[in-house]
């Protein structure tokens, strides 16, 4: 046991733990969420992880093709070609058309409220672990994105920056039962806040609690950010009122929301990197 | 001539395939779409590749390969460095119980890669739904995380023998 102690393996085994801890002490106390590891492997292996994710959404675009066969005559694979040829200008101009919606939405919301200061970002990864939609994006502090700033696609909410590297940022989607948003209907006017449970998370919902027990939000309500806490600017869609419930502890009501977006669907986002009334 | 030498060096080439092993690895699992899940269930074939590199390379390369990879693991994480030290303290000790008290072979990989697959989903579960407060905390255990622990297993005899083809190829 004194030698397993002494040796040398152990010594360097305790010195790379204790580093570690320390660079998990000292994300916490600077509030990036990451620690220094994290961001150095983060600027080293990041165009790694840019390839793979472009290759992913190659593969998940490339059109379904059956090539020839030695049965095939010649005739069947000029056809073939021509159809492959005609699937790809497509899926070229589908994705002209996905980019232009993404932009009109960005640019309306940019007219809208000069105030805002975006950073486009792509997604590039997501964790394996994680149950509750989280991913990686392709932009980080060098860009100006900071732990919290909010992540939109269009004017809908998707979620918050959890944790920065200069390269990267995860974000926590409406989906993580750790996200609170600040929140009313816009009909009645009724606030309270949007998070979610792991059991509405399963199903892409989530809930607005402690509303009144007489509540005048219905079905099909639009439920938009109050801008309460500083971390959201108000008016950014939530999404809408699917049902209302009897909570389960006290006499109130709970609205069930569905997200305005597809979280699995998105592959580019919005990163609101200033605004005014922004908390500090 | 110093860089031939380097790269007539079969230990060198060796670690650094596996490095280059590591990198893929983390790659494929963590990029949506290039690793197929079944039914929502994701396999984290960084656990047997981790496993087995230590049980080849031993305790110190081991637990650097186990840095390495829980280092890239934490870069699509939101967890400081939750892998950073889960992977080494994995990797070190599969090296040191390979070293003490084990055979290197294929049996002691699949219940090595089933323990750490074990540790790391419950302790991913406990931290992030039990100690949370999360509801259907028993649900997504054996949903997703149990699940995901056997379809790891699942992979781990190809990982086993991706990483013992290397190093009987490359071994000086």
């Amino acid at each position: 046991m004194n030698r397993f102690l002494k040796s040398s393996g152990f010594k360097l085994f305790v010195i790379i733990l204790s580093a570690l801890i320390a660079g998990s002490v000292i994300s916490v106390v600077s509030k990036s969420g990451s620690s220094p590891l994290n961001k150095a492997v983060s600027v080293v292996f990041g165009p790694a992880s840019r390839l793979a994710g472009s290759l992913s959404s190659g593969f998940r675009n490339m059109p379904v093709s059956f090539r020839s066969s030695t049965y095939y005559k010649k005739q069947a694979e000029e056809l073939k070609k021509e159809v492959d040829s005609l699937r790809e200008q497509l899926v070229d101009y589908e994705d002209i058309v996905h980019q232009n919606e993404f932009y009109k939405e960005f640019l309306d919301l940019k007219e809208e409220h000069s105030d805002y200061k975006f950073t486009k970002a792509a997604i590039v990864g997501r964790d394996a672990a994680d149950r509750f939609s989280s991913f990686t994006l392709s932009k980080g502090s060098s860009s100006g994105i900071a732990v919290n700033n909010p992540v939109i696609y269009g004017k809908y909410v998707v979620g918050t920056v959890s944790s920065v590297t200069p390269t990267r940022c995860v974000v926590k989607t409406l989906l993580n039962p750790g996200i609170n948003v600040s929140a009313y209907e816009i009909r009645t006017g009724e606030v309270s806040y949007v998070t979610t449970t792991a059991e509405y998370s399963k199903q892409n919902l989530c809930v607005m609690p402690g509303l009144s027990p007489s509540t005048a939000v219905t079905a099909g309500g639009l439920v938009c950010t109050a801008g309460i806490s500083g971390i959201y600017p108000a008016d950014l869609i939530i999404g809408s009122v699917d049902d209302i419930v009897d909570a389960t502890a006290d006499i109130s009501a709970s609205a069930i929301i569905k997200p305005g977006v597809d979280f699995s669907q998105l592959t580019d986002v919005f990163i609101i990197t200033g605004f005014d009334g922004q908390a500090k | 001539m110093m860089a031939k030498r380097i790269l007539q060096n079969k230990t060198f080439i060796r670690r650094l395939c596996l490095a280059a092993a590591v990198l893929l690895f983390s790659i494929l699992q963590n990029t949506p779409g290039l690793f197929p899940e079944i039914a929502g269930i994701r396999a984290m074939p960084l656990i047997p590749l981790v496993t087995a590199a230590a049980m080849y390379e031993r305790d110190i390369a081991g637990m650097l390969y186990g840095l390495f990879a829980g280092a890239l693991w934490d870069v699509f994480a939101s967890g400081n460095s939750f892998n950073a030290i889960y992977f080494l303290i994995i990797g070190y000790v599969c090296g040191i119980l390979i070293n003490t008290v084990m055979r290197s072979n294929f049996a002691t990989h699949l219940l090595l890669t089933a323990g750490a697959a074990l540790i790391y989903n419950t302790g991913y579960w406990l931290w992030h739904y039990v100690f949370t407060g999360c509801d259907m905390k028993f649900y997504s255990l054996m949903r997703y995380y149990i699940p995901g622990t056997v379809y790891t297993l699942i992979l781990s005899p190809l990982v086993f023998f991706l990483v013992m083809t290397l190093e009987r190829k490359l071994r000086d």
